[in-house]
């Protein structure tokens, strides 16, 4: 009997003891995991009082290291419950247990909300250090939250040397280029300065050809003659914008949005229509009290992208511009015309010139408050220039783009495109000699082409941003650049 | 009496003729002066003077770059092309009938008519490609081409100047050639020297294609001379035809720094030489 009585209270004290193993097993499994979980800030690691725990997957910390160390001002308000914080104007509001944070007045789900422990405030840290512009990554490996501020998280150091590229080229995207190579030098370190001349597409392709420039910009990318001068695919040509040329005149008592087709378009050019009150002109502007004025026909004089873009337009749409003309960043003008220098030069000709035609890149245009012809498109429709009419033109056309992204976007068939609208190119060596200027080359254009940071400056001066797929393309061309058979991109 | 008459009315009309030439240089000087001071004092403060090119959009910016780059080649132009301008026109002043001086001259009269494109695209073709690399030391080079026949032949002018008789005088008193040369040849001319010497600075400040060709341009500070380089003759050219207002009103106030520096480097020279002639 006591031995039965001594194996039943054994097996009840085994029982209780498992009981108690199975209740208590939860609380191992949590405290296994709550390994120390340690916060680094733009590298430093970042102490507190009470250290941050992880509840339903979420990171939570004593509010005031979070705060402060992302220079926030924070406040508590015991009435309400409610935990403030306030940086550079923007105000975040979390009310204790509550799942709804507001960020200026908007209110955010949150996964799990602001809560009391140990008689600390513990705030969600992902949601507050994201709210105040800063950038956060849990690395599970290691239990560390690295938390980056804006302005680290945007340097960058692909050379080990302070560097200087000489490039050049196109006129049409310098000004973009200006704030773009001021602002990448800003961010990295050590600095890379990358000089960028205004000397013209022709000079551009020159200056890559004879390896004078590291790399060049153009608006007219390479002929085939050109292509063939160096090895096959040796030179890549990467996009970075899209640009429109406003076709511009000034007749007097007419005002902006002039409806042109491109055939009388070409027929100015080529000198066969030569008065504003043509039977041709006046047909597509019935409503319009054109005058009995001579056509005044103004060109570029110097080798220019803009002039490229143009005549690779009237060649498109007009067989016998073609023929006589062609396409060029220079060409031999048919008929009578005025010529001028750089884009202001023409837009001053155009407005010093009664009865004058001309063909400015749209930034220009719209610099100068000038008249903007409508050009009929493929579709059918007269479409203003601007910058969506231009991102139209891309739209209809990224499918046929080839391999080496030597393409026209010329007449696009898009029905909102507007017709006279072409790429801007960077040029540069796919076998590159010198490993840190490779390396400053691809991070620069990576950083500026593909992580789309041109975009704020492109929108700035009316350039239109590539499409998605010109991006993904731009992205594979960058990663065959290499020095001696090793890939730069990492 | 008839003939006295109309000899006198003829030589007022000429003299009137000539004076009239005059005023309308003069004043197509002043006009021109008067319309770059006025477009381009506008622009122009301490911040312009010693800060860099901004980017489109951003306010401010300056030409301090450009001015240094501009200073620095005209400087490494002119320490080239002087030595070896007074040098050959000491040469042509000592030797000036034989077959080798006949060749200089001829060669210095050629450069001076050569367009200064030209003098870049050679300098371009010999340096710039051959090294594959842009400087301000090209830079320079192109200057010290384009300054060298100037320097030596208004030196030979001035040095030839100088009477016969001071030479003789010189040569009898038992003076090496080499002592007359130095001592009393050079010192006399000083003044024509510095005038000539001038005006090859004035030419070379203002040169473009050139500077362009061979330092191209740069938007920010030089640190060695082996590298591109902004200078104002080029910053003028791209910022005057750019379509930006403040970029155009820049070049305004770059023209007029430009201007005025040479003039002032002139106005000097003329003081410098005025003053030593009174001392004499």
């Amino acid at each position: 009997m006591m031995k039965r009585k001594t194996s039943f209270s054994s097996f009840f004290t085994v029982l209780i003891c498992l009981a108690i193993l199975v209740s208590l097993l939860p609380a191992a499994a949590f405290t296994q995991t709550r390994r120390p979980i340690s916060i680094e800030f733009d590298g430093r690691g970042i102490t507190g009082d009470v250290s941050p725990i992880i509840i339903g997957g979420r990171t939570l910390v004593p509010m005031r290291v979070i705060f402060e160390t992302l220079g926030a001002d924070v406040n508590w308000n015991e009435s309400t419950r409610t935990v403030s914080g306030n940086k550079a104007g923007r105000v975040i509001n979390l009310v204790i247990g509550s799942r709804t944070a507001t960020v200026d007045g908007r209110s955010v789900a949150l996964e799990q909300p602001a809560q009391i422990n140990n008689g600390r405030t513990l705030v969600p840290l992902r949601f507050v250090g994201e709210a105040l512009g800063a950038q956060v990554e849990w690395d599970s490996a290691r239990a560390i939250v690295r938390i980056a501020s804006t302005e680290a998280s945007r340097r960058r150091t692909p050379v080990e040397q302070a560097l200087r590229l000489t490039t050049g080229g196109a006129t049409f995207p310098f000004p973009l280029y200006t704030r773009l190579v001021t602002e990448y030098r800003r961010i990295t370190n050590p600095a890379v300065t990358i000089d960028y001349a205004s000397v013209g597409s022709g000079a551009g392709i020159r200056g890559i050809l004879a390896r004078t420039f590291d790399f060049a910009g153009t608006d007219a990318h390479l002929t085939d003659e050109q292509m063939a001068q160096v090895a096959p695919n040796q030179i890549l040509h990467i996009p970075t914008v899209m640009g429109a040329v406003a076709v511009t005149y000034n007749v007097s008592g007419v005002g902006t949005g002039l409806r042109i087709t491109p055939d009388v378009l070409a027929d100015i050019y080529l000198g066969v229509i030569t008065r504003w009150n043509d039977a041709r002109i006046t047909a597509l502007n019935p409503r319009v009290q054109l005058p009995d004025q001579r056509i005044t026909v103004v060109r570029r004089s110097d080798s220019s992208g803009t002039t490229f873009i143009f005549t690779d337009y009237l060649s498109e749409v007009s067989e016998r511009w073609q023929r006589d003309v062609g396409r060029a960043t220079a060409v031999r003008w048919p008929g009578t015309t005025v010529g001028a220098h750089g884009n202001a030069g023409v837009a001053a000709k155009v407005s010093q010139l009664p009865g004058a035609i001309g063909y400015v890149e749209l930034s220009t245009a719209i610099q100068g408050r000038l008249n903007m012809a409508q050009i009929r498109n493929r579709a059918g429709n007269f479409v203003t220039p601007s910058v969506e009419a231009t991102s139209a033109a891309a739209a209809g056309l990224v499918r046929q783009m080839p391999r080496d992204m030597r393409m026209s976007l010329v007449n696009s068939p898009g029905p909102e495109a507007y017709p006279i609208v072409g790429l801007t190119w960077i040029l540069v060596y796919r076998d590159q000699t010198d490993l840190a200027k490779a390396r400053a080359t691809v991070d620069f254009l990576r950083w500026a082409v593909v992580e789309r940071n041109l975009e704020p400056f492109a929108a700035d001066l009316h350039y239109a941003p590539l499409p998605e797929g010109v991006i993904t393309r731009v992205r594979e061309q960058l990663q065959t650049i290499n020095h001696n058979g090793q890939a730069i991109w990492r | 009496m008839a003939t006295k008459k109309i000899r006198k009315a003829t030589g007022s009309l000429l003299e009137f003729a000539c004076l009239l030439s005059a005023l309308l240089v003069l004043l197509a000087l002043c006009l021109i002066l008067y319309y770059i001071f006025r477009r381009g004092i506008g622009a122009i403060n301490i911040p312009f003077l010693i800060s860099l090119p901004t980017p489109v959009g951003e306010p401010g910016g300056g030409i301090g770059n450009a001015l240094i780059g501009s200073a620095l080649m005209v400087a490494l132009g002119s320490l080239l092309a002087i030595p070896f301008g007074i040098a050959a026109a000491i040469y042509l002043d000592q030797n000036p009938r034989t077959r080798l001086a006949a060749a200089t001259r001829f060669a210095n009269r050629v450069l001076t008519g050569v367009p200064s494109l030209i003098i870049g695209l050679f300098v371009f073709t010999v340096l710039v490609l051959r090294t594959g690399n842009y400087s301000a030391l090209a830079g320079g080079i192109a200057l010290a081409v384009m300054m060298i026949p100037v320097i030596t032949l208004s030196a030979e002018e001035m040095l030839r100047l100088v009477p016969g008789s001071l030479r003789e005088a010189s040569l009898a008193l038992g003076a090496s050639k080499k002592q007359t040369v130095l001592m009393l040849i050079l010192p006399a001319a000083t003044g024509g020297l510095v005038v000539g010497i001038m005006l090859a600075v004035a030419l070379a400040a203002g040169q473009t294609a050139p500077v362009l060709l061979t330092a191209l341009t740069s938007r920010f500070w030089l640190e060695n001379l082996n590298q591109t380089s902004a200078s104002l003759p080029v910053l003028i050219y791209n910022y005057a035809s750019s379509p930006f207002p403040d970029w155009q009103e820049q070049a305004w106030g770059a023209a007029l720094v430009l201007v005025a520096t040479i003039l002032i480097l002139n106005v000097t020279a003329q003081l410098f030489v005025v003053f030593r002639n009174r001392r004499h």
